[in-house]
């Protein structure tokens, strides 16, 4: 099971592990950076790292991760060799960009791809990151069934509380105080609802279930919700919401029991709570 | 055709003060009887007692439902809820009238009366436009004087004990007597609050909450906590700074929550769903349903919301 919630450190994330580092420094991307791709070359995959850094530092780090690698195990590159700069990401091209890679690292031998990517020049704009957090959802997808996994970092002094908590959330593992919820993806599931929506997260949590990406839908869209802390009535109109709009009943599924209470007294029509069985 | 004084008017909302089980029984019997004789959907909730002693005066198979007057008066809210739920289903199968015998629980004693003088009153409203005979009795013998008083000023139509049916002079417009109930003093809880939160976001309300040690079982915290972040959500939505959070731990646990606003303008906030707005009231609504018991308060300091969780 890969690392969800508040994460402080981007090591031990489990296989296709996804965190938001949401960092004030860049010293602490470059330490979290090289922690996470360090385990990774212990695990024999192939790292990249991408930064938004003059080729000094560029080099210092390929020097430094370098260090006893296996030829072709890490690649250092600019932000703007990966992603198009200050273009709006093309979600479907860009993951395909990350497959084609995994591909590449397996055919080449290692076990998998992991990347750190210093990426906040990719989300200024406000049309960009409303592309990137659709992006960020598909390639969370991905990683739920490839060997590959990725810290996607944002300097919030750059970027603001309110734009880091636009892609922070979409993540399955956040830097403390980056998100009040996650909303990402898990095999078998359509979604997975953790944290705490309240009316703080309230206006992101409608944001974000509007540009959902929940690919092909039956009758229902089963979300987990074991991880769920926390959710007001209000929180649970969007999701009846979001049901009425992809004509699906929603399926909270391991909710705390308040929240199937809630459902009943509000009598909705497209929501479900299956809760979490006391006895379990 | 209904049966009985209602005429075409929706609900018919009539008491009965009696002093000794033969009183009860002259006015309930033949009121049920009769009720099932015309083919009308009959509900009885009613105490331990008081069923008893109906029973006995039915004859067997008598066509009657009778309810768990504990779990249907579990609150005042929900007994609203669900009688609603009742009789919007029984009137959506055809019939032209329902009869309805009920007693609130042990009034004026344990919980408290407020809240089911809250309901005797906003039932006038809430069951307005149901085809719905409601025969409610109180013993003179157990209920306190106060109480009866407020009995009367809540129940449009009297029954006497000899089963007589009048209107009542002094019933009272429920508006005024829920405005009124808003003005009760808080109760003064014993001792010093356990914690005291000073303008706190929902979220560090909830999570002060759960960081104390309260006996409470799971479901009944999670509904406490989920009526405490409505809460103090609408404090700073429909309110006004500052908001004080109190709470208090003991054998019950009780939350009040202040704000330096006016409090809801509905009279009926809290135990009917909102009108007009999809959302505005379902909050302090969704508090009420969840909570042991729930009561609103206008005073000099604001308004607050008294909410209690644990035995009652």
């Amino acid at each position: 099971m890969r690392a969800t919630g508040p994460v402080d450190e981007a090591r031990g994330l489990g296989p296709g592990g996804h965190f938001c580092l949401a960092f004030d420094d860049r010293a602490e991307f470059r330490r979290q950076a090289a922690g996470f791709l360090r385990e990774g070359l212990g695990l024999g995959e192939r790292v990249l790292y991408v930064a938004d850094a003059p080729e000094a530092e560029l080099a210092e780090v390929a020097a430094e991760l370098g260090a006893g690698a296996r030829p072709g195990a890490v690649e250092v590159v600019a932000v703007r060799s990966v992603y198009g700069a200050d273009e709006v990401v093309d979600p479907d091209a860009q993951v395909s960009t990350y497959a084609v890679a995994t591909d590449a690292a397996l055919a080449d031998g290692f076990t998998g791809l992991r990347v750190a990517a210093e990426i906040t020049v990719l989300v200024r704009g406000a049309e960009q990151r409303d592309a990137f957090a659709r992006y960020e959802q598909r390639i969370d997808r991905y990683m739920t069934g490839h060997p590959f996994s990725a810290v996607c970092a944002y300097d919030r002094r750059v970027l603001g509380a309110a734009a880091v908590a636009e892609l922070a959330c979409v993540h399955p593992a956040a830097s403390p105080g980056a998100t009040p919820f996650h909303f990402f993806a898990r095999e078998g599931v359509g979604a997975v609802l953790g944290g705490e929506i309240d009316r703080t997260g309230r206006a992101l949590l409608a944001r974000t279930l509007d540009r959902a990406e929940l690919g092909p839908l039956g009758d229902e869209l089963v979300v987990d919700a074991a991880e769920l802390g926390f959710l007001d009535h209000r929180g649970l109109l969007l999701l009846d919401e979001l049901g009425r709009r992809e004509e699906v009943v929603v399926a909270l599924r391991g909710a705390p029991g308040v929240v199937g209470r809630m459902a009943g007294l509000l009598e909705l029509a497209r929501v479900r709570v299956d809760v979490v069985d006391p006895a379990a | 055709m209904r049966t009985g004084p209602a005429g075409t008017a929706g609900y018919h909302h009539e008491v009965v003060l009696h002093g000794a089980d033969e009183e009860f029984l002259a006015v309930v019997a033949p009121f049920v009887r009769e009720g099932v004789a015309a083919g009308e959907p009959t509900i009885v909730a009613l105490g331990e007692h008081e069923a008893a002693l109906l029973r006995r005066a039915l004859p067997r198979g008598n066509g009657v439902s009778w309810l768990s007057a504990a779990a249907q008066y579990r609150t005042p809210a929900s007994a609203i809820r669900t009688y609603r739920e009742q009789f919007a289903e029984a009137v959506g199968s055809g019939v032209p009238q329902v009869r309805l015998v009920g007693k609130v629980p042990r009034p004026g004693h344990g919980a408290s009366w407020g809240g089911w003088l809250r309901y005797e009153a906003a039932v006038n409203q809430a069951f307005a436009t149901f085809p719905v005979w409601s025969l409610c009795s109180y013993d003179t013998r157990t209920t306190p004087r106060p109480v009866l008083d407020d009995v009367v000023r809540t129940h449009p139509h009297l029954v006497g004990p000899d089963g007589t049916r009048r209107p009542n002079p002094g019933f009272v417009d429920p508006e005024e007597v829920l405005a009124e109930g808003l003005r009760a003093p808080l109760p003064a809880e014993p001792g010093a609050p356990a914690l005291v939160l000073d303008d706190p976001s929902p979220a560090t309300a909830r999570h002060a909450l759960l960081g104390l040690a309260v006996r409470l079982d799971r479901d009944e915290l999670e509904d406490l906590v989920l009526a405490l972040s409505e809460v103090v959500d609408n404090a700073w939505v429909h309110g006004a700074p500052p908001v004080r959070v109190a709470v208090w731990t003991g054998e019950r646990t009780v939350v009040t929550v202040t704000d330096t606003g006016a409090g809801p303008s509905d009279p009926y906030a809290g135990l009917l769903p909102a009108k007009g707005s999809a959302t505005a009231g379902l909050g302090l609504w969704m508090a009420h349903q969840l909570g042991r018991e729930v009561s609103l308060h206008r005073g000099p300091g604001g308004f607050t919301v008294r909410m209690t969780a644990g035995p009652s």
